[in-house]
C-alpha cells in the first residue's frame, strides 16, 4: 500500500512545483509563431509566396476561373451551355448579393490584401532581412495589394481601402471613393516599381512579379483613371523592357508560334501564377475547366453580335486561340470556345507546361494605343495596333483621324486580343463612355442592351455580397440591387 | 498561489496519514507495556496505557461508571494481556480498530458460548420465484455467500448474529438467526428510486440526499433500445436534455443541448465522463461523409453501460469547473458483481428503414410545371435548357426516394458476457458485435465490435479497493462521401443510364447512382483503460487515485473513381486518405473524509487533476492511379499531395474540493470549489475559479410533516447557485501564428496567417441558479420533481464575426454579452398498479425552456447586428415577411420594412422564428403481467423549423428539379388566389428572382416542426419459470422497435433532422436473451 502513497506524494509534489508550467504547452507543430516569420529571408519569403500559392490552389477562386469567367459571361465573351443558377445570374446580368461567386470575388482579394499588409509591416520592421530580399518582398507586397484593390474597384466600384493590418478598424471601414482607391493603387505601384528589379526573383520562372509587372499594371491603372500621358509613358517603358516580345518571331508569317503564348514563362509573360495543384497532371484551372472533352460548355457568344463573329477574316487569333466543335446533329452546329490554354489534363506526374497568365506583354501595346488615341495621336494608335494586328496576320489599319474612329479600333483589338483573360472586356465596357453621348451611360449600355434581354445600366457593378452587407454596418449596397 | 496552498494541505494531510497508518499496523497483542497498576478507576488505567502507547480508547460515556480496576503488579505485558486482566470480571469487552481501542458492553455475557452453525434457507421474490445470486452476509463479519440457481444458500453463523440479504433492484433485508431452522426470505423489489445510487462528480449520493439536479437512466432503459449510439438512448427520457440526430446514417452525430444553448459561438456540448475519465466529443473525421462527421460517442457500446447520470445545475456541475457549463453526462459502465458466475447471451436481429417520405410531383405534373415555367418566362425550351422536356422519356416516372433510400436495412447485434466472483474479487467480461446495413443501394453499413473487461478487488479488511477496466471498441463505417438524400428532387424522368447502358450525364451535373461508385470507409479503434485505487487510511478517511488512458485511432479512405464523374468534369481519379489519433491521459488523486459532527454527518473531498491530450492527424490526396481498382492503395498513386496536418496539445490541471454537511437527515448543505488551469487560454488568463453552494431541506423528516401529512412520504426543497465555465473553444486560439499553405510555390513552402490573434481572452462563465422540489407520495409510489433554473452565461467567447474586408471572417474575443437560459422541468414516476402478477408504472418528463440574449454591448454596431436581437433567443432565424402572391403576376410579395420600395437583405429582414424547442419531453409506460413485460416511450417536441422549401437548396418552381406536392397549389394565371409562387425557370425573371432572393428565405417556408413520436416499444416474455428444470435464470424473448410512429404537421422529411438529411430510421428487432 505504501507504493500508492508514494505515487500520490510524488504526483502532488510534481504538481506543487509545476502547476503553472503544466498548462503552458509548447507551440503547435503545425504552426509558426508570428515573431519568427520576418526574422530570416526564407520564412519571410514563404509569407509572401504563400499568397500566390493560395491564389491558385483550388478552382473557382478569385485569381483563376471566377474573375475571368464571371466577367466574361457578364460581358459578351462567352456563356455556359446549361442552366446553373449561380452562373445564370452572371449570364443574365441579374447577379444577386447572395451569389457565392460574388462573395469570393470580394472576400478573397481582401484576404490577400491583409497578408500583403502583414508582409509590408513585418518586412519593414525587420532588421535582420537581407536588404535585397527586404526590398523585393515589400515591392511584391505593394504590387499585390495594388493588384487586389484594382480588381475590387473595377468589379464593385467604391470599395474599402485597406492599407494596414488593423483588423478591428478595417472590419467596419466604409467604401472609399474609386478615385482614391486608384490613387492608392498608383502609389503602391510606383513604390513597387522602385523596389522591384528587372530580374524575376528566384531565376527563370516568371511567377513572382518584377519591375515590369509593376510597370504594366501601373500603365493600366493610369489608363483606367484617365491619366493618358503617364499611361503612355509606362506602357512605353514596358515595351522597351528586355526579355519580352510578341510570339511571332522570327517569321511574321509563322503565326502558329502564338499558340505558345500561354506556355509557362513564354516571352509574352509579364506575370503568371504558377500552377500548384497539379494532381493527375492538371495544368491551369482555366484550361482544366474550359477545354472540352467533346461538346464545349463554355461557348463564345453566338450570332452576329457574338464574339464568334467578332474576328476579322483571317485573324490568326481565331485559328489559334479559339477552338471549335461541330455536332453530329442534322444540320450540324459548330460551337466555338476559348482555346488560349490548350491543356485540359496533362501527363500525371510530369511538370506542367502551362501557367495561369495574369499580365501579358501584348496589353502594353493596347494601353499605349488607347492612351495615344485619347491624346489625339491617332498615328501612334495605328502604329501600336498594327503591331498587334500583324502578329495576328492582319493588314495594317486605315484609321480616320477622329477619337471615335480610333477608339472603335482600340475596342475591336482589345476585344479579340484579350478575350477570356481577367475580365478585360467587362471592365472596358464599364469604363468607356457611351458612344451615343448620353450622360451617365456607358459603352456597356450601348453593347449589352442589344445582346442581352433585360439589360440594366446598374448591372455594370456587381452587388456588394450579402455577407459584407451583414458584417459591416457601414457598408452601402450598389445601386440597382435589392 | 492558492492552488499551491491547497496542494500543500493535501500533501501534509497525506504525509500525516502515512505515519498514522504505519503505527496502526501494530496490534494489541504486539505492543508491550511495562507498568504496574494500582487499584482505581478504569479511566485512570486507560489513561496510563494511552501515555505508554499509541493506542487511544473510545467508549460511551457512563459505561465505565462504578467499575473499579484491579491492581496489577509491575511487569511487561502485551496490551492485550493488560486489558484482559483489567476487564476480567466486568461486562465490558474491547475491540481494536486501527490504533483505537473501543470499549463496549458485552451484551452476550453470561450467554452460552458462541456456537457456529450452518444456517440454510432460500430467497425468493414476491412472486415466489427463487432468486439466484443474492448476496447473503453475516452483518459485521466477513463471511458471505451467494444463493444458487434455486435460491438456496448455506452459511456459517452463530445465533444472535444477523444475516443481510442484498440483491440489485431489491430492498436489502436483514434477518436475525434465531435457531437452526431454515431462514426463508422474501425480497421486495425496490419501488421508489429515492435510495438508488446517483453518480455525481467524484462521488455518489442518493436521490434522497442529493442537493443538486441530476437525472439517472439505468441500463434497463438503454437495453430496451436497439440503437448504435448511447446518446440515442437518452432521447425523450431526461428533462432538460434536448438531443436530435443530425442524420439517420449510423455513426452520425447528435446535436446535444442540456438546458439550452449557453454559448453564442463556442461549443455547447456537455462534458462526457466515462468511468471518471473525460471522453472527447469532437469528431476526429478528416473528410466528411454521407453521415457528416463520425460521432466519437458511437465508439462507446451502449450494451456496456450500467447507468447514465445527467448533471445539470451548479451544485452538480461546479466540481467540473471550466468544463461543466453545458452540463455533465456521467456514463458508468458495467462492473463485476459478486455471485455465482453468470453467463448472459443476448442476440437480436431486425431491420431499419425510412418510414417518412416526401410526396413529389409525378412526371406529368412535373413536366407541366416545367412547360408552364418556360411559358411564363417567355423562353422557348431548347435541348440545352430543357433536356427533360425535349430529350428524356416523357413517361418515365421514378421515385428517387424509393430508389436511393428505399431499402430495408438488416441489423444484427450479439452480446455475450460472463459476470461473477467473490465479494473480494469479481469481474465482468463481455463482448458485443453489431452489424447494420444502410438504406442506400449497395452493400454499405456499419460494424462494431466491443470488449469490456472489468475487475474489482478489495482486501479482506475492506480497506484497499481497486477497480480496473479495459474497454476496446473497433468500428468500421462503410458509407458514401455524399448523402444521397439531397437527390430526392431530381427530375422524375432523369435517365440513370444512356442507351449504351452507361451512366447518363447531363453536362457536369451529378448522376446520383454514379455516386455509389465512390466509397468512404472510416475505422475507429478506441482503447479506454481506467483504474481507481482507494485505501482507507483511518475509518472515514479514504485516499484514492483514479487514472485513465484513452487512445483513439481514426482512419479514413475515400475513393473517387472515373465512373463516378461526369466525363466533362473528370480530370483523373483521386482518393483521400486521412488519419487522426487522440492520446489522452488523466490522473486524479483524491482524499475524502467523513465525520460525525453533532447530529450530522460532515463529508469532505479534496483532489487534483492532471490531464494531457494530444490530437495529431493528417490528410492526403492521391492521384494518378494506373487503375481505379487501386484507389484504396496509397502506394499506387503517382502523385501524393498533403492536404492537411493537424496537431493540438491540450493540458489541463486543477484542484477541487467539496464539503457536505447533512444535519439529522433534515438539512443538507453542500459546497464545491474548483480552480482550473487550461492551455486553451492566453498565457495571462490561464487560471479560473469556479464554485457552487447547494442546500436541501428534507421537510418530510420534520415531525410536523410526519405527524400531520402522512400521505407525503418524502419532501425535499433544494436550491443551488454557482459559477461554471466553458472551455470548448479549440486550442491555440490566442496564438499569433502562421501555418503552411496547401501547396509550395516557386520552390518555397508558403505560409499563411492562422488567425487574427487575441491573447487576452479568458473563461466563458455560466452562473447557474436552481430551485427544486422533490415530493414522494403514498410510500414513494409517486415521485415528483420540479425544477426551476436560470443560467446566465457571460463573458462570451465569441468567434467575433469580422467583415471579410479586414482579411478574416472572425476572431475569438470575450464580450460581456449575456445569454440566459431559463426553464421549468418536471419529472414524475409512479407505480400506478402493483399487484402480485400485474404492475404498471409510468414515468414522464417535461421541459419548458427559453433562451434569451440579455446583453450584447453595442450590438447594433457590431458585425452580429443582423444575426442577433436583444431579448430574443440566440437561435432566431431572420427572413422576409411573406405577404402572399401577387394575383396578377404570380410573384411572391414581402413586407418592405424600411419602405424604400425594394426588399433587401438585411434591411427588410425580420425574425421569422427560432429553432429552439418551446417544450419537450417524454412519457414512458412499463407494464408487466406475469412473465410478460411491455415498455413504450413517447417523445414529444413543440418547435418550429425550416420547411422543405426553406433555404438555399430550394429552387424556383419550374427549375429542372422536382417539387413536392405543394407546387400543385401554385399561381397559374392572373386572378389566381394562390399561396405558392408561379412557375419560372429563368434567372432575372420577376418570379424567379423573388423566389431565389426572398421566398425561400421567408416566413412562407418557416413551419411548425412539432412532433409526437412513438420512440421506443419493447415487448418481452420471460420463459424462466416454465423452464425451471433447465437451470436457466432467464430466458427472454423480445421484440423492440425504435422511431415507430411520428405524428407531425411537418411536411418535409423529418421534423427532428429537418432539411434534406436522411431521417432517423425506424428500427424493428426481435431478440433472445439467455442467462445461466
Amino acid at each position: 500500500m505504501k507504493i500508492l502513497y508514494y505515487i500520490l506524494f510524488i504526483a502532488v509534489l510534481t504538481g506543487f512545483t509545476s502547476c503553472k508550467k503544466y498548462v503552458q504547452v509548447e507551440n503547435p507543430k503545425d504552426q509558426l509563431v508570428n515573431s519568427s516569420i520576418f526574422v530570416n529571408d526564407a520564412t519571410a519569403t514563404a509569407a509572401m509566396v504563400g499568397i500566390y500559392s493560395d491564389m491558385n490552389a483550388f478552382n473557382y477562386q478569385f485569381a483563376n476561373v471566377i474573375t475571368t469567367f464571371m466577367c466574361a459571361m457578364s460581358a459578351d465573351e462567352f456563356t455556359y451551355a446549361s442552366t446553373l443558377a449561380n452562373f445564370d445570374e452572371f449570364k443574365n446580368n441579374a447577379v444577386t448579393p447572395g451569389n457565392s461567386y460574388v462573395g469570393i470575388m470580394w472576400s478573397q482579394p481582401y484576404g490577400f490584401i491583409y497578408r500583403a499588409n502583414a508582409v509590408i509591416q513585418g518586412a519593414t520592421a525587420s532588421a535582420t532581412l537581407t536588404p535585397a530580399v527586404k526590398n523585393q518582398l515589400i515591392g511584391e507586397a505593394r504590387f499585390l495589394r495594388a493588384f487586389c484593390h484594382f480588381y475590387l474597384v473595377n468589379i464593385f466600384g467604391d470599395v474599402p481601402l485597406i492599407l494596414n493590418t488593423d483588423v478591428l478598424t478595417n472590419t467596419n471601414l466604409p467604401r472609399t471613393a474609386s478615385k482614391d482607391v486608384y490613387g492608392a493603387v498608383i502609389t503602391d505601384l510606383l513604390e513597387a516599381k522602385k523596389l522591384l528589379v528587372a530580374a524575376y526573383p528566384g531565376g527563370a520562372e516568371r511567377t513572382r512579379p518584377n519591375k515590369t509587372a509593376a510597370s504594366l499594371l501601373l500603365a493600366r491603372a493610369y489608363l483606367y483613371s484617365g491619366n493618358n500621358v503617364s499611361a503612355e509613358q509606362e506602357a512605353t517603358e514596358v515595351i522597351g523592357a528586355a526579355g519580352y516580345s510578341l510570339l511571332n518571331n522570327p517569321d511574321v508569317n509563322n503565326a502558329a508560334n502564338m499558340t505558345k503564348a500561354f506556355l509557362k514563362n513564354s516571352a509574352e509573360t509579364v506575370w503568371q501564377l504558377q500552377v500548384v495543384n497539379t494532381a493527375n497532371g492538371r495544368n491551369t484551372w482555366e484550361g482544366n475547366t474550359i477545354v472540352p472533352t467533346a461538346s464545349p460548355f463554355y461557348r463564345l457568344t453566338r450570332g452576329t453580335l457574338g464574339l464568334e463573329s467578332g474576328f476579322e477574316a483571317g485573324d490568326k487569333r481565331f485559328t489559334n486561340w479559339v477552338g471549335s466543335y461541330t455536332t453530329t446533329a442534322t444540320p450540324p452546329v459548330t460551337y466555338y470556345y476559348p482555346f488560349k490554354y490548350k491543356v485540359r489534363v496533362g501527363v500525371a506526374g510530369a511538370a506542367p507546361t502551362e501557367y495561369s497568365m495574369v499580365l501579358r506583354f501584348a496589353e502594353a501595346y493596347l494601353i499605349r494605343a488607347e492612351a495615344r488615341a485619347q491624346q489625339n495621336n491617332f498615328a501612334g494608335t495605328k502604329a501600336d495596333l498594327d503591331i498587334i494586328r500583324s502578329r495576328a496576320g492582319l493588314a495594317p489599319l486605315v484609321i480616320a483621324p477622329s477619337l471615335a474612329a480610333a477608339m472603335a479600333q482600340v475596342e475591336q483589338e482589345r476585344r479579340v486580343e484579350l478575350f477570356a483573360e481577367w475580365g478585360h472586356r467587362w471592365f472596358d465596357l464599364k469604363r468607356w463612355k457611351s458612344t451615343s453621348g448620353t450622360a451617365g451611360k456607358t459603352r456597356a449600355d450601348d453593347v449589352l442592351s442589344q445582346s442581352k434581354a433585360g439589360w440594366k445600366s446598374t448591372a455594370i457593378l456587381f452587388p456588394i455580397p450579402s455577407e459584407a452587407m451583414r458584417t459591416n454596418p457601414n457598408m452601402v449596397q450598389n445601386p440597382g440591387y435589392n | 498561489m492558492k492552488v499551491n496552498a491547497i496542494i500543500c494541505i493535501i500533501v501534509l494531510f497525506s504525509v500525516n496519514s502515512i505515519n498514522a497508518s504505519t503505527v496502526s499496523a501494530q496490534s494489541v497483542n504486539e505492543v508491550r507495556i511495562s507498568a504496574g497498576f494500582s487499584p482505581g478507576t478504569l479511566e485512570q488505567a486507560f489513561a496510563r496505557i494511552e501515555r505508554e502507547t499509541e493506542f487511544r480508547f473510545a467508549y460511551r460515556k457512563g459505561i465505565l461508571a462504578g467499575i473499579r480496576s484491579p491492581s496489577l503488579s509491575p511487569q511487561t505485558r502485551t496490551v492485550q494481556q493488560t486489558l484482559d486482566a483489567l476487564l476480567a470480571g466486568t461486562d465490558l469487552q474491547y475491540k481494536q480498530v486501527d490504533n483505537s481501542i473501543i470499549i463496549t458492553k458485552n451484551t452476550a455475557i453470561n450467554a452460552e458460548p458462541v456456537l457456529q452453525q450452518t444456517i440454510t434457507g432460500t430467497v425468493k421474490d414476491e412472486k415466489g420465484i427463487p432468486l439466484p445470486g443474492v448476496s447473503v452476509k453475516v452483518k459485521g463479519g466477513s463471511v458471505a455467500v451467494m444463493t444458487d440457481g434455486t435460491g438456496t444458500f448455506r452459511i456459517q453463523a452463530s445465533r444472535t448474529e444477523v444475516l443481510v440479504f442484498s440483491y440489485i433492484g431489491y430492498v436489502s433485508t436483514e434477518r436475525k438467526v434465531v435457531d437452526a431452522a431454515a431462514v426463508d426470505v422474501v425480497l421486495k423489489a425496490e419501488v421508489g428510486t429515492l435510495d438508488a445510487v446517483v453518480v455525481i462528480g467524484y462521488g455518489t449520493t442518493t436521490r434522497r440526499n442529493n442537493t443538486g439536479s441530476v437525472t439517472s437512466i439505468s441500463a434497463k432503459d438503454i437495453a430496451n433500445q436497439p440503437v448504435t449510439d448511447p446518446l440515442a438512448a437518452l432521447q425523450g427520457r431526461v428533462a432538460g436534455l434536448d438531443i436530435s440526430a443530425v442524420t439517420g446514417y449510423p455513426g452520425s452525430g447528435y446535436s446535444v443541448h442540456l438546458r439550452g444553448q449557453n454559448s453564442i459561438s463556442s461549443g455547447n456540448d456537455p462534458l462526457y465522463i466515462v468511468d471518471g475519465i473525460p471522453f472527447i466529443s469532437e469528431s476526429l473525421s478528416q473528410f466528411s461523409g454521407a453521415n457528416g462527421s463520425q460521432s466519437p460517442l458511437s465508439s462507446l457500446n451502449p450494451s456496456d453501460i450500467e447507468q447514465i447520470d445527467i448533471l445539470k445545475d451548479a451544485d452538480a456541475t461546479a466540481i467540473y469547473g471550466s468544463r461543466g457549463a453545458n452540463g455533465v453526462i456521467l456514463i458508468t459502465t458495467k462492473k463485476g458483481r459478486a455471485g455465482k458466475p453468470e453467463v448472459t447471451a443476448n442476440i437480436y436481429r431486425g431491420i431499419s428503414s425510412v418510414n417518412k417520405k416526401v410526396d413529389m410531383l409525378n412526371t406529368s405534373q412535373y413536366l407541366a410545371l416545367r412547360r408552364e415555367a418556360f411559358k411564363n418566362d417567355g423562353v422557348i425550351p431548347t435541348e440545352t435548357n430543357a433536356p427533360d422536356l425535349l430529350l428524356w422519356d416523357q413517361n418515365l416516372d421514378q421515385n428517387w426516394q424509393e430508389k436511393l433510400l428505399g431499402k430495408s436495412a438488416p441489423l444484427t447485434q450479439a452480446e455475450l458476457s460472463l459476470r461473477g466472483g467473490s465479494e473480494q474479487t469479481n469481474f465482468i467480461i463481455s463482448g458485443t458485435v453489431r452489424d447494420e446495413k444502410t438504406v442506400l443501394p449497395g452493400d454499405l453499413g456499419y460494424k462494431r465490435g466491443a470488449v469490456n473487461f472489468s475487475l474489482n478487488h478489495k482486501s479482506l479488511d475492506n480497506k484497499f479497493k481497486v477497480t480496473s477496466s479495459v474497454k476496446y471498441t473497433a468500428d468500421e463505417n462503410n458509407t458514401l462521401p455524399t448523402d444521397l438524400t439531397g437527390f430526392f428532387n431530381l427530375a422524375p424522368n432523369y435517365p440513370i443510364y444512356d442507351a449504351a447502358g452507361n451512366y447518363y450525364w447531363l453536362n457536369n451535373e451529378q448522376n446520383p447512382l454514379a455516386y455509389l461508385e465512390r466509397t468512404s470507409l472510416s475505422k475507429t479503434n478506441n482503447l479506454f483503460i481506467n483504474t481507481a485505487l482507494s485505501y482507507q487510511i483511518i475509518p472515514g478517511l479514504n485516499a484514492k487515485v483514479s487514472a485513465g488512458i484513452n487512445k483513439m485511432d481514426f482512419k479514413q479512405t475515400q475513393t473517387f473513381p472515373k465512373l463516378s464523374f461526369a466525363p466533362a468534369t473528370y480530370s483523373g481519379s483521386t482518393a483521400n486518405y486521412g488519419n487522426n489519433t487522440l492520446n489522452s491521459y488523466i490522473v486524479e488523486p483524491q482524499l475524502d473524509y467523513t465525520l460525525k459532527l453533532g447530529k450530522g454527518n460532515l463529508s469532505a473531498l479534496a483532489g487534483g487533476t492532471w490531464q494531457n491530450s494530444i490530437t495529431e492527424g493528417q490528410s492526403i490526396v492521391g492521384s494518378g492511379y494506373a487503375s481505379d481498382e487501386q484507389l484504396q492503395n496509397i502506394q499506387a498513386a503517382t502523385q501524393i499531395t498533403a492536404r492537411s496536418y493537424n496537431y493540438t496539445k491540450y493540458r489541463y490541471t486543477s484542484v477541487f474540493g467539496r464539503l457536505t454537511y447533512n444535519w439529522d437527515e433534515k438539512y443538507i448543505l453542500n459546497g464545491t470549489f474548483r480552480r482550473d488551469g487550461s492551455s486553451r487560454f492566453g498565457p495571462n488568463k490561464q487560471f479560473g475559479n469556479f464554485g457552487a453552494v447547494g442546500a436541501a431541506w428534507l421537510f418530510s423528516n420534520e415531525s410536523f410533516v410526519k405527524d400531520k401529512l402522512s400521505f407525503l412520504t418524502f419532501g425535499k426543497l433544494r436550491a443551488s447557485y454557482g459559477t461554471v465555465g466553458n472551455d470548448q473553444i479549440g486550442n491555440y486560439q490566442y496564438l499569433d501564428s502562421w501555418s503552411a499553405t496547401s501547396f509550395p510555390y516557386a520552390g518555397v513552402a508558403g505560409l499563411a496567417p492562422s488567425r487574427f490573434p487575441n491573447p487576452d481572452y479568458s473563461w466563458e462563465v455560466n452562473k447557474k441558479l436552481e430551485a427544486g422540489l422533490d415530493l414522494g407520495f403514498l410510500g414513494d409510489r409517486l415521485l415528483v420533481t420540479a425544477n426551476f433554473y436560470r443560467n446566465r452565461s457571460g463573458n462570451q467567447l465569441i468567434g467575433y464575426t469580422l467583415s471579410s474586408q479586414s482579411g478574416f471572417d472572425q476572431y475569438t474575443a470575450n464580450l460581456p454579452a449575456v445569454v440566459q437560459n431559463k426553464g421549468f422541468e418536471f419529472e414524475l414516476s409512479s407505480v400506478n398498479i402493483r399487484r402480485n402478477d400485474f404492475t404498471w408504472s409510468t414515468s414522464a418528463n417535461l421541459s419548458i425552456a427559453k433562451t434569451k440574449l440579455l446583453e450584447y454591448p453595442d450590438l447594433e454596431n457590431s458585425s452580429n447586428a443582423t444575426t442577433y436581437v436583444i431579448g430574443q433567443p440566440l437561435q432566431i432565424v431572420k427572413g422576409y415577411d411573406y405577404l402572399g402572391i401577387d394575383k396578377q403576376t404570380g410573384v411572391p410579395l414581402f413586407r418592405d420594412i424600411n419602405g424604400d420600395g425594394v426588399v433587401t437583405d438585411p434591411a427588410d429582414m425580420v425574425v421569422i422564428g427560432n429553432t429552439t424547442p418551446k417544450f419537450y419531453g417524454g412519457l414512458n409506460n412499463s407494464l408487466s403481467y406475469k412473465n410478460f413485460t411491455l415498455d413504450f416511450l413517447f417523445q414529444f417536441v413543440k418547435q418550429e423549423g425550416p420547411g422543405l422549401n426553406y433555404g438555399y437548396l430550394s429552387y424556383s418552381n419550374g427549375i429542372m428539379k422536382n417539387k413536392d406536392l405543394s407546387a400543385l397549389d401554385r399561381w397559374q394565371q392572373p386572378g389566381d388566389e394562390a399561396d405558392i409562387p408561379g412557375a419560372s425557370t429563368t434567372a432575372g425573371k420577376a418570379i424567379y428572382n423573388a423566389y431565389q432572393n426572398q421566398y425561400r428565405l421567408s416566413s412562407a417556408n418557416w413551419v411548425d416542426a412539432s412532433f409526437i413520436r412513438l420512440k421506443n416499444v419493447s415487448i418481452k416474455y420471460n420463459f424462466a419459470s416454465m423452464l425451471k428444470n433447465w437451470k436457466l435464470n432467464n430466458v427472454t424473448l423480445y421484440l423492440q422497435g425504435q422511431n415507430l410512429l411520428t405524428i407531425t404537421p411537418y411536411k418535409g422529411f423529418d421534423p427532428e433532422t429537418k432539411a434534406y438529411a436522411l431521417p432517423p430510421l425506424s428500427i424493428y428487432t426481435a431478440g433472445l436473451q439467455v442467462s445461466f
